[in-house]
């Protein structure tokens, strides 16, 4: 007898076990040899291996089988056999329509597109319908005074409100350790709705992302759980949330200072169960409402019906698991049939708002902003940062005295910061601030203002050097006025692996995160005390790159840099665009390909609809700070963008190499990256780059459609479009 | 006691309860009847049927399934697999894929489920080049044909 091998199989047992792995797994498969692959050509075995996918992930149910139909391949979409009418019930049009044009056919098409849909985890595993009555009938909703309430929700990356309407979230059954951004939100969501509850909607994980055939609530927490506007991200299971404020600042907010209901923020952590957890484990909407309801009211020491008035007065999280514990294993379980899954959330953590000594006392700091990239979450007020991890509680990190910097002079800062290696090259003789390359060694401590070289990007020393720009020359404008020196309010904070990033409205900046942060790892050039600046960005830097590119410049350390300033200034009038006009687009479309010369070669220009020339433009131009919106870092970590009030957004790529005070050249990768949804109507991505920085103003629709070609035909070039890697999303709408 | 006799011909006396599992034998059984000569498995090794054996004796006593239900139709198809069975199914590849083989000539739907479970867990999430790694797998496909299934496959790449 020859040796077994898994190849000597019979098809039917390799059928067998086909049956158990998921749609993309069979996609690898085919890949693996002849014999593989003519198992899945084979027309007999294919229609097998797909329909047992399908009923695998819960694409179709035991009972089309039963039917014994292949989907009708043509008729896809609209004008489906009635059999199939209640898959058209579950799948979107939009799902539908795509199938129909498929060039494969069937099972197989079906379970592909759907794989490809659910891009960011595993495939949903059924379709079965989750009802929300009973959680209808228990919570009495007049008692929630009503106020609209929007949740905007990026997927995993931000959920913002504005009034009036409700955007439903997709619960997204992420399983996938990778980091989850935003997917742009369609209008086609929007729905007008008289909820009086913070809800999350959900239709067939992953299945229909757009449309929604059945706005049925998956799971929702009455408004009284949540702030207003309240920020939410999804991950790795945990929903984050702000707690409530306003009337109900007593129990999860602090009052805030200002009366503004953006402070006092609190947050709130619930884990998800497991989607496909067994009876046992299962609990009922109305127990989850009901444990949370005890937490809010045990915060507030109010005794909550059916709670033991001991536990209200002191309540700790190790009281709420033991509740919960009890709750989920005691009598209060319905076991269900396991078979209708559906997303179940339980509080898993309670995080009060973070409290800071003044004189003494202990005051609350209220957050504004939060971000949470498993498992930690990212809090700032405008004094500090906090960072928690989530499934402890524990708090890991606290950045102290965010506004602190850059400070009068005088101030030392705790810990010297220590330029981990000065390249020979940065000693270029011509370098406006030379001098602070050449000798130093590595304990000289920051100055008071200081220059680029160690590790900020100073606006004052990038000016002095010979720049070739035809426009205007940044000392005659905007720099007469004193920008704000301190960040002002923050408005935005992002979580990376190293840094954290902070974005108030006047200033941006990023500080080392504890080691702890990073599983210990620390290069050497990135050897920074936790919580030390390393990196800020004023808010005339951003102007300054509008205008003329110095700020680029000063991150340019020699000539041939990689880091190159690209600044394109759009408007509607594209029409009558002189060639330099054209030479800058078509450079946008190009990409950059050198360093110094692109950047002495595109000088700034600027053209409004409602000046045509120099002159007028000059006198027209209002000093205004950019205010700074919104941050965020690229999935590997390696890059930045910031976007501003504005709408323009600044790139940072491999931003970390201006905290090491590497040498900026050599970088030729073309790192394509960047997406910028900008409102709700345009939601276009922008900002692709070759090793540069770029700063796009990105159009609207609406008020200016004959440009949107033109910078469309600028940006989109479909060669580049194909590589880009990676989305990212942020709204104007936000703030 | 059923007297079974391997490809190798070793004969084995096996408890009626602990081989019904064998939805086989058990209806060569029930076709033939009480019987003193032994039954003849050619496609089954004695050492494979020794881990045969141990499966069965593990269950004896429990319900014995339906046998007219396919298994690929029904049940979870989750990856799960029991404790014990997974420490059974401990084995090295040839030995994996002898039981799954037995298991299939023997129609002991149970095991065969495991067994499938087993090697579908190895290939899960894997690449195609680890697949072959792994199960000793030569790549026969020519360049360009590789390239071209690769090409239509490219759905399944990303993830």
């Amino acid at each position: 007898m020859t040796k077994a091998h898994l190849s000597g199989l019979p098809p039917e047992i390799l059928i067998q076990i086909l049956s158990y792995l998921d749609v993309p797994d069979l996609g690898r498969l085919c890949l693996v040899d002849q014999h593989f692959n003519r198992l899945f050509e084979d027309q007999e075995n294919q229609s097998m291996i797909w329909k047992h996918a399908c009923l695998r992930h819960g694409l179709i149910t035991k009972a089309h089988t039963e039917k014994g139909v292949e989907p009708p391949r043509r008729e896809w979409g609209r004008q489906l056999e009635a059999r199939w009418s209640d898959v058209v019930e579950i799948y979107s049009d939009q799902s539908l329509q795509a199938l129909s044009r498929s060039r494969h056919g069937g099972l197989k098409a079906f379970s592909v597109w759907i794989s490809i849909v659910s891009w960011s985890g595993s495939l949903p595993s059924s379709i079965e319908r989750y009802s929300p009555r009973a959680f209808a009938e228990h919570v009495d909703i007049q008692q929630f005074p009503w106020s609209d309430n929007v949740v905007h929700s990026l997927f995993g990356s931000v959920c913002v409100g504005s009034g009036g309407e409700v955007l439903p979230l997709v619960i997204r059954r992420i399983e996938t350790a990778r980091r989850v951004y935003g997917v742009a939100s369609d209008s086609s969501w929007v729905r007008k709705t008289r909820s009086h509850c913070f809800r999350i909607f959900g239709l067939w994980w992953n299945i229909a992302r757009c449309t929604f055939p059945r706005r049925e609530i998956l799971w929702c927490l009455p408004k009284t759980y949540v702030s207003e506007y309240a920020h939410l991200e999804y991950e790795h299971g945990y929903i984050v949330f702000t707690g409530p404020e306003g009337s109900k600042k007593s129990l999860l907010g602090p009052p805030t200072s200002d009366g503004s209901r953006e402070t006092g923020m609190a947050q709130l952590i619930l884990t998800r169960l497991l989607v496909r957890s067994p009876p046992e484990e299962t609990i009922d909407v109305i127990q989850i409402m009901t444990i949370l309801e005890w937490v809010v009211l045990a915060q507030a020491g109010v005794a909550a019906p059916g709670l033991a008035p001991s536990i209200t007065s002191k309540f700790t999280m190790g009281t709420l698991r033991r509740l919960l514990d009890e709750e989920m294993g005691g009598g209060l379980v319905r076991p269900v049939d396991s078979r209708r899954l559906r997303p179940k959330f339980v509080p898993h953590l309670y995080i009060p708002a973070p409290t800071r000594s003044q004189q003494g006392v202990e005051v609350p700091d209220p957050t504004r902003g939060s971000r949470f990239v498993y498992p930690y979450l990212l809090a700032a007020s405008d004094a500090r940062a906090y960072i928690w991890d989530v499934r402890t509680g524990e708090r890991v990190q606290v950045v102290e005295s965010v506004q602190n910097f850059p400070v009068p002079p005088g101030y030392q800062a705790d810990a010297p910061v220590r330029p981990a290696h000065v390249p020979e090259k940065v000693q270029h003789p011509s370098h406006p601030r030379a001098d602070y390359f050449a000798g130093k060694d590595a304990d000289f401590t920051l100055p008071t203002f200081p220059p680029f070289a160690s590790g900020y990007f100073d606006e004052n020393a990038t000016f002095s050097g010979n720049l070739d720009l035809r426009s205007p020359a940044p000392e005659t404008r905007s720099l007469d006025v004193t920008p704000p020196r301190e960040m002002g309010r923050t408005h935005y904070v992002e979580l990376g692996e190293r840094w954290v990033f902070i974005c108030g409205r006047d200033g941006f900046r990023a500080y080392a995160r504890g080691k702890e942060c990073f599983g210990g790892k620390s290069e050497k050039k990135f050897d920074f005390a936790p919580g030390q600046t390393v990196m800020r960005l004023p808010p005339e830097a951003a102007v300054r790159a509008l205008e003329c590119g110095a700020w680029a410049e000063g991150v340019r350390l020699h000539e041939g840099s990689a880091v190159v300033r690209q600044e394109v200034v759009w408007d509607d009038d594209m029409a009558g665009k002189t060639e330099e006009e054209a030479n800058s687009i078509s450079v946008v479309g190009d990409g950059m390909s050198g360093g110094a010369s692109d950047s002495a070669q595109l000088g700034s220009r600027e053209t409004t609809p409602d000046t045509t020339s120099e002159a007028q433009r000059e006198t027209k131009r209002v000093k205004l700070w950019d205010r700074f919106v919104a941050v965020h870092v690229s999935p590997d970590q390696k890059h930045l963008a910031l976007l501003l009030s504005s709408s323009r957004l600044l790139f940072i790529p491999f931003f970390e190499r201006v905290v090491a005070r590497e040498v900026l050249g050599g970088v030729r990768t073309r790192s394509v990256y960047l997406s910028y949804g900008c409102g709700r109507i345009t939601d276009f991505a922008h900002g692709l780059q070759e090793g540069g920085l770029f700063i796009v103003t990105p159009y609207l629709r609406v008020s200016k459609p004959p440009a949107v070609r033109a910078h469309i035909a600028g940006l989109y070039d479909p060669r580049r479009l194909s590589r880009v890697s990676c989305l990212q999303m942020s709204d104007t709408g936000i703030w | 006691m059923v007297l079974l006799l391997t490809s190798d011909n070793e004969m084995f006396s096996v408890a009626e309860d602990v081989i019904k599992r064998s939805a086989y034998i058990k209806n060569m059984l029930e076709d033939v009847g009480e019987s003193d000569l032994p039954i003849p498995l050619p496609n089954v090794e004695s050492n494979v049927l020794v881990k045969i054996l141990e499966y069965c004796e593990h269950y004896r006593g429990e319900p014995l399934p339906a046998s007219d239900v396919d298994p690929a139709e029904i049940g979870d198809r989750s990856l799960d697999i029991a404790d014990w069975d997974q420490k059974y199914m401990a084995v090295d590849q040839e030995m994996l894929f002898e039981i799954i083989l037995a298991a299939n000539y023997l129609d002991i739907k149970s095991l065969l489920d495991v067994g499938c479970k087993t090697v579908a867990k190895m290939m899960k999430g894997k690449s195609s080049e680890e697949i072959r790694t792994l199960f000793n797998i030569a790549n026969d496909f020519t360049p360009e044909e590789e390239a071209q299934i690769r090409k239509e496959n490219a759905w399944a790449e990303c993830r």
